[in-house]
């Protein structure tokens, strides 16, 4: 018996110990950690080139001065700026880009308006339904190129709530295991490698290669996908709506934190999202308990709080495609919109 | 609970460890517990069905034995409790869509009901397990069992009640109810299985599934990447499938079971009958024992059996999903069938073959022909939008694009590359393995062991850094 677990013990071993040979590739063939090229968030996917960051918006932000500030997807286009500026009676700067994401709205909150060192009377964030705590959602492929442009060389707490949400309670424990195989500088250099090779296979030349790679990479932007891809009905899934266990692995404590450290007021906009037979659609019982932890969670939090299904006039407005308002009401909604922030910051 | 996560091992480990220190009955005990949680972990609400069907399908089988003049009215029974539960749940939306369509086409706007149903994860794999089990009961081929916690140990067994291999009664029960006897050799095979089944789920199947969801989620994408994408998911469903089969199996072999092979290296089969022979084993033997052969089988002239076999397929699509594009591939692969029995002369059967005739020189020729046979009824499969699956397959390879000739070839050989040691254990398996003679796999200690060890170690060294970020659920969960 004892010869049968110490043989088995001898296997065990044998096979935990292979993986090492990760750090003796690495030390023969690795880049050095000074060569290790920059990355605030690990590719999920395959390697691309990255944008610089967009330190332009910082200086638009500081010099505009802003009373209000809007940030969102294509969400927060139910916003006409111009038009909530003219009733505030104060400068608007709407952040927001369609088919962007929580990550990407923490980004700007955190390296541009509170970078900017402006004061807005209020920072309005849009958002549907459980985005708020779903950092996953459009992190990666085509999403990346505009987190590039508000992201810093590292950003380690987005990376931290990634690890969590991706490798959930136990994202500790992997990170111990990464770091005793030297997992993570082993994937930053094979992955650019794993990438270019079969290019090598397909075309001669450095710079046909390249000019491949791109090719790879703009056919599958944005504009290339189906419209039920592209359009902004491909919120997530309500059903497996949980506040309290994924709100610690979401950028929301970090935005709230931002806001915190920096003298900024909140606004947490909840979208009516498309209204079925002129009523708002149904909401899981599981929607509804998430909605309830997360408006108690905010408040509790110092910041602001609305929700568009609480009016009712919202679901008389015309609608456009998926869950987006018609352009023309687009003013109507400001109009509204306004009287419900007037109460805010009189 | 899925197995490519930290909590299931550590379930697994601490089950496994309490499980061998019990004795037999006990074990039977932890096991339905175990599975139970492990079921229910993350919705509990699925326990209520199946705890409901395990007690029809109990009841109805123990009435059968003590009713025999009733012994149709049980299998009525049996049969309407899991088709009915399955058919709600699986197939209700699919009907409330066609009949608003149907209706809409007589000028009828009926208001489609605002239902929201959740598919219980496994629901299409424990039925069909009962369902042999209630069926083998009414044939006289089994005995209803008295025993309770047995027969739900044999329901509700973990390691393949999510998603197979769908065991027969007549072959799991047994195991259930007999004591098991820990083996250091099975161990140390199922956990070379284990991390096989791993290394093919995180490193094959996920990378490959990113490749497959991305072409598919293209507007208009042209010829050479489409088949690229279909390439690329043909890999990603059998590496994801056999994955879980594989991993079900070294997990059941840790406890004493022995399961079912579920496939046999079905891409090296040289027709679409030998493909069928070794893709998903367990369900296409129960659709030929419970489908086929009640309708009659081959017993009935040429005709029937080509209608017969036609109708198998047909349904077999249609378990898979309820959506037109699983009914079309079904039916396509029935249609593969007839071809290849009308033709005749193309030899069925190719497992358990001696190499050394002319055949052989065609076989590398057949095995590639069924390939991109398969991989035109993944196309099926997997595109449910069917304007785009019409569209899809008129595309012409005579007019495709520069940039898209390169862009397909890109993803092909990518693709190639992660699949690569799916094709070599495939051929090495096949060709080249059973030329070899056959190992001692009883001692303790040899080089073949050490080998495995090895072999394991590696795969875990290219699941740390090649394993993609964007995990994927194993494609038949949503079956």
């Amino acid at each position: 018996m004892l010869r049968r677990v110490l043989a088995a013990g001898v296997l065990l071993s044998v096979a935990l110990a292979t993986p090492l040979a990760w750090r003796g590739v690495l030390a023969l063939w690795g880049p050095h950690d000074a060569d290790a090229p920059p990355s605030y968030l690990p590719a999920l996917e395959s390697h691309r080139p990255r944008r610089p960051f967009n330190a332009g918006a910082v200086d638009y932000v500081r010099e505009t001065e802003p009373g209000y500030v809007t940030i969102g997807d294509s969400m927060a286009g139910r916003i006409d700026p111009e038009v909530l500026a003219e009733l505030a009676g104060v400068p608007v700067v709407p952040l927001p880009l369609n088919a962007t994401g929580p990550a990407y709205w923490y980004l700007v909150l955190k390296n541009w308006v509170a970078a900017s060192g402006a004061h807005p009377r209020l920072v309005i964030i849009f958002f549907r339904d459980t985005l708020l705590t779903d950092v996953t959602f459009r992190l990666d492929g085509p999403y990346r190129p505009p987190l590039d442009e508000a992201a810093h060389e590292r950003e380690p707490e987005l990376n931290d709530v990634v690890a969590a949400r991706t490798s959930g309670p136990w994202h500790r424990v992997h990170e111990a295991v990464d770091a005793v195989y030297g997992v993570n500088r082993a994937r930053e250099w094979i992955a650019p490698r794993l990438t270019a090779w079969p290019a090598h296979v397909v075309v001669d030349g450095a710079h046909a290669q390249a000019r491949l790679l791109d090719r790879v990479n703009a056919a599958f932007t944005l504009d290339k996908l189906r419209p039920i891809a592209q359009a902004d009905l491909e919120a997530a899934d309500t059903r497996e709506a949980d506040f309290a266990s994924h709100v610690q692995a979401s950028v929301l404590p970090l935005m709230l934190n931002v806001a915190r450290e920096h003298g900024l007021r909140l606004c947490f906009v909840r979208v009516l999202r498309r209204p079925l037979d002129g009523q708002p659609p149904p909401e899981s019982p599981e929607l509804q308990r998430y909605v309830a932890d997360l408006r108690a969670y905010v408040a509790r939090e110092g910041a602001d709080y609305i929700d568009d299904r609480d009016d009712p006039e919202l679901v008389k407005l015309p609608y456009g495609d998926g869950d987006h308002i018609a352009r023309e009401a687009r003013t109507p909604y400001t109009q509204r919109f306004w009287t419900k922030i007037q109460r805010l910051t009189p | 609970m899925i197995f490519h996560s930290l909590i299931f091992l550590v379930f697994f480990i601490t089950t496994t460890i309490v499980y061998w220190r019990l004795p037999h009955r006990a074990q039977n005990v932890l096991l339905v517990a175990a599975s139970y949680f492990f079921y229910g972990y993350v919705h509990p609400w699925f326990l209520t069905l199946i705890a409901m069907t395990t007690i029809a399908d109990y009841c109805a089988a123990r009435g059968m034995e003590r009713w025999p003049s009733r012994k149709r009215l049980m299998l009525g029974l049996s049969l309407a409790v899991n088709l009915g539960l399955l058919g709600f749940f699986k197939y209700f939306g699919f009907f409330v869509d066609n009949v608003h369509v149907v209706l809409a086409l007589f000028g009828l706007d009926v208001p489609r009901p605002a239902l929201a149903i959740v598919l219980p994860v496994g629901i299409s794999f424990y039925t069909f397990q009962e369902l042999s089990y209630t069926i083998e009961v009414y044939r006289g081929t089994l005995r209803a069992r008295r025993d309770f916690i047995d027969f739900a140990a044999f329901v509700c067994f973990y390691p393949q009640l999510v998603a197979g291999p769908i065991e027969r009664a007549s072959r799991l029960l047994p195991q259930v109810e007999s004591p098991r006897v820990w083996s250091w050799p099975a161990a140390r095979s199922a956990a070379w299985l284990i991390a096989w089944g791993y290394f093919k789920k995180l490193v094959i199947a996920d990378n490959v599934g990113v490749i497959a969801n991305k072409v598919f989620s293209l507007d208009a994408p042209g010829f050479t990447v489409l088949w690229a994408g279909v390439f690329a998911f043909a890999m990603q469903i059998y590496a994801d499938f056999s994955a879980y089969s594989d991993i079900a199996r070294g997990v059941a072999r840790w406890l004493g079971f022995d399961l079912m092979v579920n496939f046999n290296h079905p891409y090296m089969a040289t027709g679409p009958a030998d493909f069928w022979r070794r893709w998903h084993i367990s369900l296409s033997t129960w659709f030929r024992d419970y489908v086929y052969i009640p309708l009659g089988g081959s017993r009935r002239g040429r005709a029937r059996t080509l209608g017969n076999i036609f109708i198998t397929f047909l349904v077999s699509g249609l378990w898979h999903g309820a959506s037109w594009n699983y009914a079309l591939w079904g039916a396509y692969h029935g249609v593969l069938l007839i071809v290849t029995r009308l033709i005749g002369g193309v030899r069925p059967k190719t497992a358990g073959r001696t190499r050394s005739d002319a055949w052989a020189v065609l076989e590398p020729l057949q095995v590639a022909t069924m390939f991109v046979l398969a991989c035109i009824g993944w196309l099926m499969f997997r595109e449910t939008d069917i304007h785009m699956l019409l569209r899809d397959l008129s595309l012409s390879p005579w007019t495709t694009t520069l940039v898209d000739r390169e862009v397909g070839r890109y993803l092909f050989v990518l693709t190639a590359i992660y699949a690569a040691p799916l094709w070599l254990h495939d051929i090495w398996s096949v060709y080249i393995a059973p030329a070899l003679r056959p190992r001692d796999d009883e001692a303790d200690w040899s080089w073949r062991a050490v080998g495995q060890a090895l072999l394991a170690g590696l795969a875990l060294a290219a699941i740390l850094v090649f394993r993609s970020q964007q995990s994927l659920d194993f494609i038949y969960f949503k079956f």
